[in-house]
């Protein structure tokens, strides 16, 4: 499918990064297997997907180690139109790296890719970064002209009170 | 005076002649019994199919084994001599998920009959009587038919039949329909077996609790053969499976013309026509295993719907009522689109014609409108990815400090001061 989708990004959000406007041609990749594995050769990411879902307080769930990435799988598939949804530790429980330590390294025309349960890889291009406060944020998940994927971690710094921190990263990306 | 007295005997004469009168039945009409997916079948067992003589012919419906099961003396995958059945129209679903839903549906007919209060208890010997529309039982004799038995009604005309034992056909003994009633109508609940002999010839839907035999001879059934819990013994059969389409469009130009008049006084079964097939209009994924459907009405006033789905289009292994225009199918396979289609029912089981199939679930059907309404990706909060940061490790992005300067702040000073102190103690001696 050949969609032609003018996005404009609105410039009051926190910190944004993104460019304001601009036109692409994307062509929306339909994917019949289930999203098995995340890279991103730009950070060094290489891995395994589990699927989550939501949590008591209908917040997003979180895969429950540090190294692997979690598809929201209430969502689309990555490569379905709408927004697919990847989340990832920032950092793991002995102090070691989590998955998306560097994810706020990732800057615009950065790829990604999808590898499903059949073999058939997905790739992204990174369109731009953004940090929200925590709560809700539709576009993440909503947005549907066209196949997106958006990662996202936690940024800012730690609330040892609320086991949290201040801040959430999320990195949008289109498919390519 | 003789002159009008002739008149009024010839008005009276005409109506007679031209005015049909509706035909008087002992019974009120019951409902057709609701067969839903076992209407695909000309034979459905559970435990083993045989056809050790050549001949056999299923004509116009599946032949379905439940698992685990045993096949002989049809085509692959059946075994032994495979030329001795052929299917018409018809497909072998061998230990599948049809044949599951076949055997799940067979048991609801079968709960469906025997809710029933039957109008008559006959004599155990069937033969030689004419009957009209009702619920009967027949109680268990060796033989149960010798000879005809003869059903009498009109194309709407259900007949249904409740054997407490077994039911035993003689050679040559029939069933006949008279007066435009169908063998589509007609439904026997067996509780034990069933077995029609020599050249029998049957007619309607047969339940049996355990095993359907055709003993050697050419017997022919109107209808299907359904044993619920164990095989089909088939020998030079002719099975052909009837539908009651016929039925609905000649009950609806009489209902019509009688705007329903007739019927109101009594149960009386008045089959419409359905016009107009609903249409999905949205599906949401709510969980890995659950999918929500909404559709559009079909007829005015209609609020029972059938919906099908199954995992490849047009391969239909599910199906469910549903009163309204919304249902949520769960315990699905997870995370997988299914396809989906909807037809109207009314009263007399009739199902009008289906809606478009579509893809459901995921996302992916209609287009972008469906996932933009998906109530789970709306008002989902932004998950906490966080875990306690160690103390060497730089927290995230916005405070990015380098580690080594309050490190350095904590390690530098105390040596700049031991140092000094040092320095002095070294001057002073």
């Amino acid at each position: 499918m050949l969609s032609l989708t003018l996005l404009f990004y609105p410039a009051n959000g926190l910190e944004s990064q993104a460019e304001q406007t601009q036109t692409h041609i994307t062509i929306q990749k339909i994917s019949q297997g289930l999203p098995v594995r995340l890279k991103v050769p730009s950070i060094n990411v290489d891995a395994a997907i589990q699927y989550v879902g939501l949590t008591s307080k209908r917040a997003m769930e979180v895969p429950n180690n540090s190294v692997d990435v979690g598809w929201f799988d209430l969502g689309v598939r990555p490569g379905e139109r709408g927004s697919a949804v990847i989340d990832g530790h920032f950092d793991g429980e002995n102090g070691d790296s989590g998955v998306f330590t560097n994810l706020y390294k990732l800057k615009k025309g950065d790829k990604l890719f999808i590898e499903d349960d059949k073999g058939v890889t997905i790739s992204f291009v990174v369109r731009q970064s953004r940090i929200y406060a925590p709560g809700y944020a539709d576009e993440v998940f909503s947005l549907n002209d066209s196949a997106h994927l958006n990662l996202i971690t936690c940024d800012g710094v730690w609330d040892g009170v609320k086991k949290s921190y201040s801040k959430r990263l999320v990195v949008f990306a289109d498919a390519s | 005076m003789m002159k009008f007295i002739f008149a009024l005997l010839l008005i009276v004469l005409i109506q007679f002649i031209f005015i049909p009168i509706p035909k008087a039945y002992a019974y009120s009409n019951p409902a057709a019994v609701p067969l839903l997916t076992v209407s695909n079948f000309a034979a459905l067992a559970k435990s083993a199919i045989t056809n050790p003589l050549a001949g056999t012919v299923l004509n116009n419906g599946d032949m379905g084994l439940d698992s685990p099961a045993t096949c002989t003396g049809f085509p692959s995958p059946c075994t032994g001599v495979t030329t001795n059945g052929t299917l018409n129209s018809g497909v072998i679903q061998y230990q599948n998920a049809v044949a599951l839903q076949g055997q799940t549906d067979a048991t609801a007919a079968v709960t469906n009959i025997g809710l029933r209060a039957a109008n008559q208890t006959l004599t155990a010997q069937l033969g030689g009587q004419t009957l009209t529309q009702g619920v009967y039982e027949v109680p268990a004799a060796a033989t149960n038919l010798t000879g005809d038995l003869t059903l009498n009604g009109d194309a709407n005309s259900v007949f249904i039949f409740h054997l407490t034992s077994t039911l035993i056909t003689d050679t040559g003994s029939r069933v006949l329909l008279t007066g435009g009633a169908q063998a589509c109508n007609v439904f026997w609940k067996v509780d034990s077996s069933a077995t029609f002999n020599g050249t029998t010839t049957m007619v309607g839907t047969v339940l049996a609790s355990t095993s359907i035999t055709f003993p050697a001879g050419g017997a022919t059934l109107a209808g299907r053969a359904i044993a619920q819990t164990a095989a089909i013994t088939f020998n030079n059969t002719t099975v052909n499976n009837s539908s009651c389409a016929a039925a609905a469009s000649s009950s609806s130009s009489s209902s019509s013309s009688s705007s329903g008049g007739s019927s109101s006084g009594s149960s009386v079964c008045v089959a419409p026509v359905i016009k107009y097939a609903p249409t999905i209009v949205e599906s949401n994924r709510i969980s890995p295993t659950s999918i929500f459907l909404k559709w559009t009405q079909a007829d005015q006033g209609l609020n029972s719907y059938i919906v099908q789905y199954g995992l490849e289009n047009n391969k239909w292994l599910y199906n469910t009522i549903v009163q309204g225009l919304s249902t949520t199918l769960n315990n699905l396979p997870p995370n997988q689109p299914i396809w989906v289609k909807v037809a109207a029912t009314a009263n007399c089981g009739v199902v009008g014609s289906y809606g478009e199939s579509k893809l459901a679930g995921g996302g992916s059907i209609g287009g972008p409108t469906t996932v933009g309404q998906n109530p789970n990706v709306l008002g989902v909060g932004l998950p906490n990815t966080g875990f306690a940061p160690h103390p060497l490790r730089r927290e995230a992005s916005e405070n990015n400090i380098p580690w080594f300067i309050p490190v350095g702040i904590l390690v530098g000073i105390p040596a700049l001061l031991i140092l000094i102190q040092r320095k002095r103690f070294l001057v002073r001696h």
